[in-house]
């Protein structure tokens, strides 16, 4: 079958030929038995020795806590070193000329979103790039009959076309771009959502800093930010979460050469190289997490870039449930794909470029489902003083678990206000003292995303855009 | 190599090693058996922080507590080089000349002062550090605004919530003062509270921390406060002696002096700087009125490095007078150093008590209280109240010796019914007198309680025999009034 594949044309080549690094099979046979004995062990040891199992449960959890915690100030104190991101400077930016400048591709993934399209078009023309070097693609899907009249009713600059997305399973972003992929024409590409406001010369730092450095270097990561976030607490939140991610994790991560998760949008890449590693894999539903651990493990490395792109910030309480669903859902299915053979995955990235694998994909979504466990036990002990929960807690486990709460709790709050500070949202500095309640939802999308990763791994929950507009 | 050098003088001297880090790594041996008086010790007073102990605890649960303070040398030598090193890097960042900065450094190395803070494993060396670099955050913030300045000083404020208290609200000053600075008329209201919300949080966060380690370890919420409700009464013999020496003055007064000249000359940063140093005179002298100020006191210990980091750097702002300015504070620094060093070096002689002389009071005494209150029972129980217990005891288990800390007649009687129970106090001199059994029973050194028998002097202790209650009416009489002491 693979035989008949075309690898560059076909969206879901990757899966075909390379099925080991899709997760059109989300669990392996393999991994289904490696979890199902674990379990299987732990009920027995339970059973058998309840408050020992207990016990070895909790020391694992907090010393996975301690890691985590240590960890994540690690990130944020190399965020501040100098070489945390590519700087290209907005006169570097403009300095070059417009007919040094490459062709760039820029896709732009939408359904159902016939309002977007002047806002589109707006923000395409707004970028300070040479027009005629310009290669936009509205990817649309066939069945979307709204966005396509809509499309066909705009009167659209010339750089801009329509790239119609044929209706197939399953029905993905990343299998949109796959298609727009084997359709780009330049030389670079850019993935944009239909609600991105990108700076203004964020296209032209992309080619300079793409001309700065080494040719391992085929991805940069933008920052990414909200342009509403005041539009509720959970929007606060969010921009708050937003740019500690952004702004000292990523920076971290980038200081220390480490694989980066990218984010959803606003990713540049050199396209031949995003061609060889087949783009995106159109069965996962955090394909650009997945990409990016699949770029350091062909060899190659993301940076970050000091450019913002600002997005419109989920308002509403049930669709960012359902996109931090999707969200951890992918991140489930990406930790899945590439621990199916944990030794290769060492040996391609590297011990420590393995560790930030471990903490960052499957380590986020692991202390999302245990949060609530330790949350129950922590009100057990303040306001029961449940005096058998100290003996789940022997020795080190208890100054390590005292640590977590107390100093990690600490931390996380305070590195949330740190970011606020930094990206200049000094109002919501104070709404970070209650990000408490923020971490009791994405516990809550971690447990749905669990029990949707067994129910339905490839749905995409998408989320509603223009929210903030309409209200 | 500094802190190899500090650690091998401490072991070398270790007779001579403070009571306050023989206590400490008792405290963490407490902790790591995972003991009722360890915990409590790590929360229970001001004068013992609870990050001062936590600190030595890993070096405690390595190392032998027996053969001395290893874990406290260890810590107060590792804080002090690394005290100096930023002392060294203040200087430096104000541009002074690396050799200056080098010789203003090796004249506070050689202080006895803080070579003793540096060998002695007191507390005393990881809050000058602490404060060094809440200091240096402090400065950097009033020159260049910079977030990660505002959460150095932060951090450190929090952090000296659980090192030193009275540091601690010398930080707690800092934050205030950065955060004053923070209320330029240009800058927007949300940029104040911002910066008014991170530079607390930390110290608001540490506060309320150990206001609730103390809700669920003791029981009271208040339990840190309480003692100075009794001050007055709890040290009847304290002399008032001034322990504030002309160097100190010097230092405050110099800040105080750039505080009005900058006023004067509308050069903000610079006058908050002085208030800053002028405000360690100030506490100070507030402790001393209050009869909290004794010699270890990391206030009086920081006054005069600090007030030469302000002076050298007040001395970088002043730019157009750099020609004038600079050699002169450069001297005076060196000035006010060698006469902080001489003084140092009279307090260093006649301080009191050293662990050589606890450990030989250990020796001497505790077989001897031990042998009288065995001649009168074979059950015999001697609760050593407080802190200082520790140190007497060592880490040993002992069938006749208690550690307590949470000292109330009630509940030993309740705990240890048919016994003999003596209860063995220290002079309530400095923070002795801070010791729970003084304030929850005020003048039971001079005149024991209702339910104590005088029973002898052993050295610096002092021994009482409870009174104890025939059985079947203590199980009334505690029922009754709810744990109450019913003979009072």
């Amino acid at each position: 079958m693979s035989g008949d594949v075309d690898a560059a044309n076909d969206p879901l080549a990757l899966s075909v030929l390379r099925p080991e690094w899709s997760a059109k099979t989300p669990v392996t046979p393999g991994q289904r038995l490696f979890f199902l004995s674990s379990v299987l062990v732990f009920l027995a040891f339970a059973a058998w020795r309840p408050w020992a199992a207990a016990t070895v449960f909790v020391g694992i959890c907090t010393i996975f806590y301690l890691i985590v915690t240590l960890y994540k100030f690690a990130l944020v104190r190399f965020s501040v070193a100098a070489q945390s991101e590519i700087h290209v400077t907005a006169e570097e930016a403009a300095a070059l000329r417009a007919e040094d400048l490459p062709v760039y591709s820029i896709m732009v993934p939408m359904y159902k979103e016939a309002d977007s399209l002047p806002h589109v078009v707006a923000a395409v023309a707004a970028l300070d790039y040479p027009d005629d070097k310009k290669d936009v693609q509205l990817l649309l899907e066939e069945d979307d009959e709204e966005t396509r009249r809509a499309a066909q009713a705009t009167r659209l600059p010339p750089s801009v076309r329509i790239t119609l997305v044929p209706h197939s399973f399953p029905r993905t972003k990343p299998k949109a771009c796959n298609v727009g992929l084997a359709k780009a024409r330049g030389e670079y590409l850019v993935i944009y959502d239909a609600e991105d406001r990108p700076e203004k010369d964020q296209l032209r730092k992309a080619v300079a800093a793409f001309r700065r450095v080494g040719p391992e270097v085929i991805c940069l990561q933008c920052r990414l930010n909200f342009y509403n976030p005041n539009q509720n607490l959970l929007t606060r939140w969010f921009a708050a979460e937003y740019s500690a991610w952004f702004d000292l994790s990523l920076p971290g991560l980038c200081a220390l050469g480490a694989v980066i998760p990218l984010g959803g949008t606003s990713n540049h890449f050199v396209t031949a190289r995003l061609r060889e590693l087949m783009g995106w894999d159109a069965y996962n539903v955090t394909e650009d997490c997945d990409l990016g651990v699949r770029i350091y493990r062909a060899g190659y490395a993301s940076r970050m870039l000091n450019t913002t792109t600002w997005e419109e910030a989920c308002g509403d309480l049930g669709y960012w449930i359902r996109q931090r669903t999707r969200w951890l859902k992918g991140y489930i299915q990406t930790y899945l794909v590439h621990m199916r053979r944990p030794l290769l995955l060492l040996r391609q990235l590297g011990p420590a470029n393995f560790l930030h694998f471990q903490l960052l994909v499957g380590g986020i979504v692991f202390s999302f489902l245990i949060n609530p466990i330790f949350w129950f036990l922590s009100l057990l002990w303040f306001f029961f003083r449940a005096q058998s929960l100290s003996s789940l807690f022997p020795g080190l486990v208890f100054a390590s678990g005292a640590l977590c709460l107390f100093g990690g709790n600490f931390g996380f709050v305070y590195v949330g206000m740190i970011a606020c500070f930094r990206r200049g949202y000094y109002d919501l500095v104070k709404y970070a003292l209650v990000a408490q309640l923020y971490w009791v939802l994405m516990s809550y999308s971690g447990w749905r995303a669990f029990v949707k990763f067994l129910a339905d791994p490839f749905h995409w929950e998408k989320t509603r855009h223009g929210i903030w507009k309409s209200s | 190599m500094a802190a190899a050098a500090f650690l091998a003088l401490g072991l070398w001297n270790i007779e001579k090693a403070s009571v306050e880090g023989v206590t400490a790594d008792v405290i963490c041996r407490h902790l790591i058996a995972n003991t009722t008086e360890g915990r409590q010790a790590l929360v229970s007073s001001l004068w013992w922080p609870p990050l001062a102990l936590l600190l030595r605890l890993p070096f405690a649960a390595v190392l032998d507590v027996e053969s001395g303070p290893a874990a406290s040398l260890i810590v107060s030598a590792a804080a002090a080089a690394i005290a100096l090193w930023l002392f060294y890097r203040i200087l430096a960042d104000c541009g002074l000349a690396w050799w200056k900065g080098l010789l203003i450094a090796a004249g506070l190395a050689v202080n006895p002062g803080f070579l003793r803070a540096a060998t002695d494993g007191s507390f005393r060396s990881a809050a000058f550090c602490c404060a060094l670099a809440g200091f240096r955050g402090f400065l950097g913030w009033l020159i260049r605004r910079r977030l990660r300045d505002l959460i150095c000083l932060a951090l450190c404020a929090g952090l000296m919530v659980g090192l030193c208290y009275d540091m601690a609200l010398w930080s707690a000053l800092l934050i205030l003062l950065a955060c004053v600075h923070a209320g330029l008329p240009r800058a927007s209201k949300w940029y104040r509270e911002a910066v008014i919300i991170i530079a607390f949080f930390p110290f608001v966060y540490a506060v309320g921390l150990w206001i609730l380690a103390n809700w669920l370890i003791m029981g009271d919420v208040l339990r840190l406060f309480r003692p100075f409700a009794a001050i007055g009464a709890a040290m009847p013999e304290y002399d008032g002696r001034s322990l504030i020496s002309p160097a100190h003055f010097a230092a405050g007064v110099g800040g105080l002096g750039a505080a009005v000249c900058a006023a004067l000359s509308r050069k903000m940063p610079v006058g908050l700087a002085g208030v800053a140093v002028a405000g360690l005179l100030g506490l100070a002298m507030w402790e001393q009125r209050l009869g909290l100020l004794w010699d270890e006191s990391a206030a009086l210990f920081s006054i005069v490095p600090l007030g030469v980091c302000a002076a050298v750097w007040i001395a970088a702002q002043l730019r157009s007078d750099r020609s004038l300015v600079r050699p002169i504070v450069f001297l005076a620094s060196l000035v006010l150093l060698a006469a902080d060093a001489m003084i140092a070096a009279e307090f260093v002689r006649r301080e009191s008590v050293a662990a050589g002389e606890v450990w030989a009071e250990r020796n001497r005494e505790l077989p001897r209280i031990e042998r009288n209150v065995l001649s009168r029972s074979r059950y015999a129980t001697v609760i050593v109240a407080g802190y200082d217990g520790f140190a007497l005891l060592g880490s040993r288990p002992d069938r006749i010796f208690l550690n307590a800390i949470d000292f109330t007649f009630e509940k030993y009687r309740c705990d240890y019914p048919g016994h003999d129970l003596f209860l063995l106090i220290r002079k309530p001199e400095h923070r002795s007198a801070m010791e729970c059994v003084y304030w929850r029973y005020p003048g039971i050194w001079e005149q024991g309680s209702g339910t104590t028998v005088y029973d002898g002097d052993w050295g610096s202790w002092r021994l009482f025999e409870i009174v104890q209650a025939p059985r079947g009416r203590l199980r009334r009489g505690g029922a009754a009034d709810g744990g109450r002491d019913s003979w009072r």
